[in-house]
């Protein structure tokens, strides 16, 4: 589409004045300088453009699929593969009415010579789901300005930004370590990681002998490994109203970092062989008293069947449903000894009541809390002191807290929460053990 | 990031109108000086540059301030634009007079119209609004001249009624000169202690001593007072003659009315009644004004805050001294009170001429920038200066209109994140160059048409040529579209 923008009626207008004010007074200074303006213009109505017909756009998405809230980058990069250069380009990515922009900008305007390149790099921050770019609006004008033609650009390279709860967190092999879990207990037992040495007593194993100090010293030792445990762990994924809030124009819900931060650990632990339960809280689920649940379950299935759960809470709208007595049923539903962790971004009392009462059972508790609070208002440190003073107090019942801070990798995160707990305590009080070996 | 200039406009995301970029507000600016320069200079009038510019670099950022959110902000907007609308219009005045005086009006405003657009005080809202707060400082300038020239009016009425109770010689005046200003001044005590808020400014520490020593304080000021003007009815009913014989016939009270008429009792009491009537006014006021006002109204607030900076400078700067040497030079000060009177109505016709479609919405600067050139290009042919001022003035205004208008579409359509110094050089560049070669050609035509001497009833048919080739322009034009 071409079109011609009148920017030069005034310079039409001041030819006329300056031509008049020269006829009336006779003076022929003003009367030259009356072409002056209509040389603009002239030179304005002259000028034409042509459709970009040569312009190449070639679209980067620098990571997709991706976890929720982590920033991605897209690049825009425009060649002039024509003869001639372009003296007016202006470029406005397809960015979806969805996508919040959070750094750079999808516009740009350029002059390019022939064989000449230039680029839009902007950062997007998704929530879950999949995201189509457009093709890019493309403006050509004139040397003047006057003329112009706007068209659309088919962009090569990425047009799909995919954004998914178990981004990041890849399928589970159907040969697994062969392990029954991966967590290690204080009593030892028999593993393959050194824990200590004892007298050697008959009927031990001889491979597990510690021949080097038999050779040292002469006498028999045996070798103690750390016993590997299995357990059960419970999911509870906070997906109340008061979690469906956002950091930032854009960015994904606390409900939605939460179900992230558990598709990642589903993973991790199913991948360790550990038994894993889901319990959603703040919607009207099928289980007993309305809560999603989903029995301990290991494999493949159980993990597509707990993110399918995940899904499904992220998209659901909370219902204000009784919070004690799911609270409640999640512990009457555990195995004895199962581990509890919840995931919530605590932005009010609820977690803390949900600990409080797990805490009077025997239940190792973990509590792993999402940073959604935009702290560059007063307002919003208020509310961060009221949150880490929630966490402190789920610590002081006995809970494992991790406040997962915006830029620290979720993966440390897990692996505080999960590796050391196990540690704490009694583990054959606490831990329900498998049995079974290498 | 600009090129060069402060930016007094809060440009933010993608697509707002604002200003235009600022690499083509720039190359319109240097030209745009460059052309008054050199047109000044070529007249011998370059000391006007520096009094328009003054003027102009006053009324426009006190403009741009006044559209501010904080208190700070538009008092010193409210100060800036008063001052600076006193020195354009003395300046207009000043330099517009004369063979000169279109010339140098034109320059004048164009300067004006690249200053508005690098600052987007222009804009129909922005301007509606500093012009609103500019007529309520106005308003409260004028209430501030009034109540301080009366207050200094009072100082001055009862510093002579103390100098005439230090006087006295005779028992009465004294006595009665004395007892007027206890009344008075327990009168200002007990009105200072109700007025000022000495409970919510003392420390939390020492809050309530301070509160029961104001509490007392204004007590004792009414017990005092009151029993001063019981002192005067009693005196007065008693009579001169008796008074007088009185204090002659008993030494103890002639000396007592002599101690109390001494200047170390009289002028702490009227230092304290003067400081206690300041405090209570002030109180007063500012509690009335705190009631009246909602937590937004600042612009008021900050008026009333200019209003009385501006009036304290006025009166004490001018009109006081004004009045010592003739009481007739405070009644100029007056007119030029007035003069603010001007750029408000200036204001809110601009308002008009932009809401009836007469000036560009969005363009309203660059339009004011070319048509200031234009007319000083009329101005230089019309006093016979040479021709290529005239063209440089003209092309100027081409070029200046040219670029603002052109970074005005970068921003509507890109917005201010997106880097384009590199396109808009690029359109500086061809415009500027475009320009200069115009002024060549026609200064060549202009010397051609001055050696080929008197070929002047040609003009008559250039000149309908020209106007001929506009109109076939503007046909074409309506043609396509």
């Amino acid at each position: 589409m071409t079109n011609s923008h009148g920017r030069w009626e005034g310079g039409v207008a001041a030819t006329a004045l300056l031509a008049s004010l020269g006829l009336v007074s006779g003076n022929g200074t003003l009367l030259l300088a009356a072409a002056i303006p209509l040389v603009y213009v002239a030179y304005g109505g002259a000028s034409s453009v042509s459709p970009p017909t040569d312009l190449r756009a070639v679209r980067r998405i620098d990571s997709s699929p991706t976890a929720p809230g982590r920033p991605v980058t897209v690049e825009l990069e425009l060649t002039n593969e024509g003869e001639r250069p372009i003296a007016d380009l202006r470029v406005v990515d397809g960015v979806p009415d969805s996508l919040a922009v959070v750094e750079g900008t999808p516009r740009g305007g350029y002059t390019l010579d022939p064989d000449d390149s230039t680029s839009v790099a902007y950062t997007v921050i998704p929530h879950r789901g999949e995201y189509d770019f457009s093709a890019p609006t493309v403006r050509v004008r004139g040397a003047v300005g006057s003329a112009t033609t706007t068209t659309a650009v088919e962009a090569e390279g990425d047009v799909t930004l995919r954004c998914a709860l178990d981004a990041g967190a890849p399928p589970l092999t159907d040969q697994g370590t062969g392990l029954v879990g991966t967590l290690t207990a204080d009593t030892p037992g028999r593993g393959i990681e050194f824990h200590s040495t004892r007298e050697y007593r008959h009927g031990d194993s001889a491979s597990r002998i510690d021949w080097r100090q038999y050779a040292k010293r002469g006498t028999l030792t045996t070798v103690n490994y750390a016993r590997q445990l299995a357990t059960t762990v419970v999911l509870v994924l906070d997906a109340r109203e008061s979690t469906r809030v956002v950091a930032g124009p854009g960015h994904p819900t606390g409900a939605e970092l939460s179900a992230y931060a558990a598709t990642r650990a589903l993973t991790n632990l199913l991948r360790g062989g550990h038994d894993v339960a889901v319990a959603v809280l703040g919607l009207d689920g099928a289980g007993p008293a309305g809560l999603s649940w989903l029995p301990p379950g290991t494999g493949s299935e159980q993990r597509r069947l707990a993110i399918d759960v995940f899904r499904a809470a992220v998209d659901a709208a909370p219902v204000a449903v009784g919070h004690e007595k799911q609270v409640q049923k999640v512990v009457e539903l555990a195995p004895a000894g199962a581990q509890l962790a919840l995931f919530t971004p605590a932005l009010d009392d609820g977690p803390v009541t949900a600990v409080e009462s797990w805490s009077a059972f025997d239940h190792p508790l973990v509590v792993c809390s999402p940073d959604v609070v935009a702290a560059n208002t007063v307002g919003g440190q208020l509310d961060q002191v009221r949150r880490r003073a929630r966490l402190a107090r789920c610590q002081a019942m006995g809970a494992r807290t991790i406040d997962w801070r915006r830029g620290t990798p979720l993966q440390v995160v897990l692996e505080q929460a999960f590796a050391a707990s196990a540690r704490a305590g009694d583990g054959a009080g606490t831990l329900a053990t498998n049995g079974g070996g290498h | 990031m600009a090129i060069g200039g402060p930016r007094l406009d809060r440009p933010s995301g993608v697509g707002e109108e604002g200003r235009p970029r600022s690499t083509s507000q720039t190359i319109a600016a240097v030209v745009a000086v460059a052309v008054c320069v050199a047109v000044l200079g070529v007249l011998g009038a370059m000391q006007a540059l520096s009094f328009v510019g003054l003027a102009i670099a006053l009324f426009v950022p006190g403009m741009a301030l006044l559209t501010r959110e904080s208190i700070g902000e538009q008092v010193v907007g409210n100060l800036l634009y008063h001052a600076g609308a006193v020195l354009v219009v003395v300046a207009l005045y000043l330099v517009g007079r004369g063979p000169l005086g279109v010339v140098v009006s034109g320059l004048f405003v164009a300067l004006f119209g690249v200053a508005a657009t690098w600052s987007n005080v222009l804009e129909r809202d922005r301007l509606e609004e500093a012009t609103r707060s500019a007529a309520t400082s106005y308003v409260s300038i004028l209430g501030w001249v009034v109540a301080i020239v009366a207050a200094s009016a009072l100082a001055v009425a009862g510093w002579n009624v103390v100098q005439t109770v230090l006087r006295a010689s005779e028992p009465t005046t004294s006595l009665f000169g004395v007892l007027a200003v206890i009344v008075v001044t327990g009168l200002l005590v007990r009105g200072a202690t109700w007025a000022l808020p000495v409970g919510a400014l003392a420390p939390r520490d020492r809050r309530e001593s301070l509160v029961q020593m104001s509490t007392w304080a204004g007590q004792v000021g009414s017990v005092v007072a009151a029993l001063a003007f019981f002192a005067i009815v009693v005196a007065g009913a008693l009579g001169q003659t008796r008074i007088e014989a009185f204090a002659t016939n008993t030494p103890a009270v002639g000396s007592s009315l002599t101690v109390l008429t001494s200047p170390p009792v009289v002028v702490p009491l009227a230092v304290l009644a003067a400081v206690c009537g300041v405090g209570t006014a002030f109180g007063y006021g500012a509690r009335k004004l705190a009631g009246q006002l909602d937590a937004g109204d600042y612009d008021v607030i900050a008026s009333v805050l200019a209003g009385f900076v501006f009036a304290v400078f006025l009166v004490g700067t001018v009109i006081l001294p004004l009045a010592a040497i003739s009481p007739f030079l405070p009644v100029l000060v007056g007119f030029a009170l007035v003069i603010p009177v001007v750029a408000i109505v200036f204001g809110l016709l601009g308002v008009a001429a932009i809401d009836g479609g007469v000036v560009p919405p969005r363009a309203a600067g660059p339009a004011l920038g070319a048509c200031g050139l234009l007319l000083s290009g009329v101005g230089t042919a019309l006093v016979g200066q040479p021709a290529p001022l005239t063209f440089a003035c003209v092309a100027g205004a081409m070029v200046v209109w040219d670029c603002s208008t052109f970074g005005l579409g970068l921003t509507v359509e890109l917005g201010h994140r997106p880097d384009t110094r590199r396109l808009e050089l690029y359109h500086g560049v061809l415009s500027v160059g475009l320009g200069v070669a115009v002024v060549l050609v026609a200064t060549g035509l202009s010397h051609l048409r001055a050696v080929t001497g008197g070929v002047a009833s040609a003009w008559p048919a250039v000149g309908l040529a020209v106007l001929g080739a506009v109109l076939l322009a503007v046909a074409a034009r309506r043609r396509e579209g």
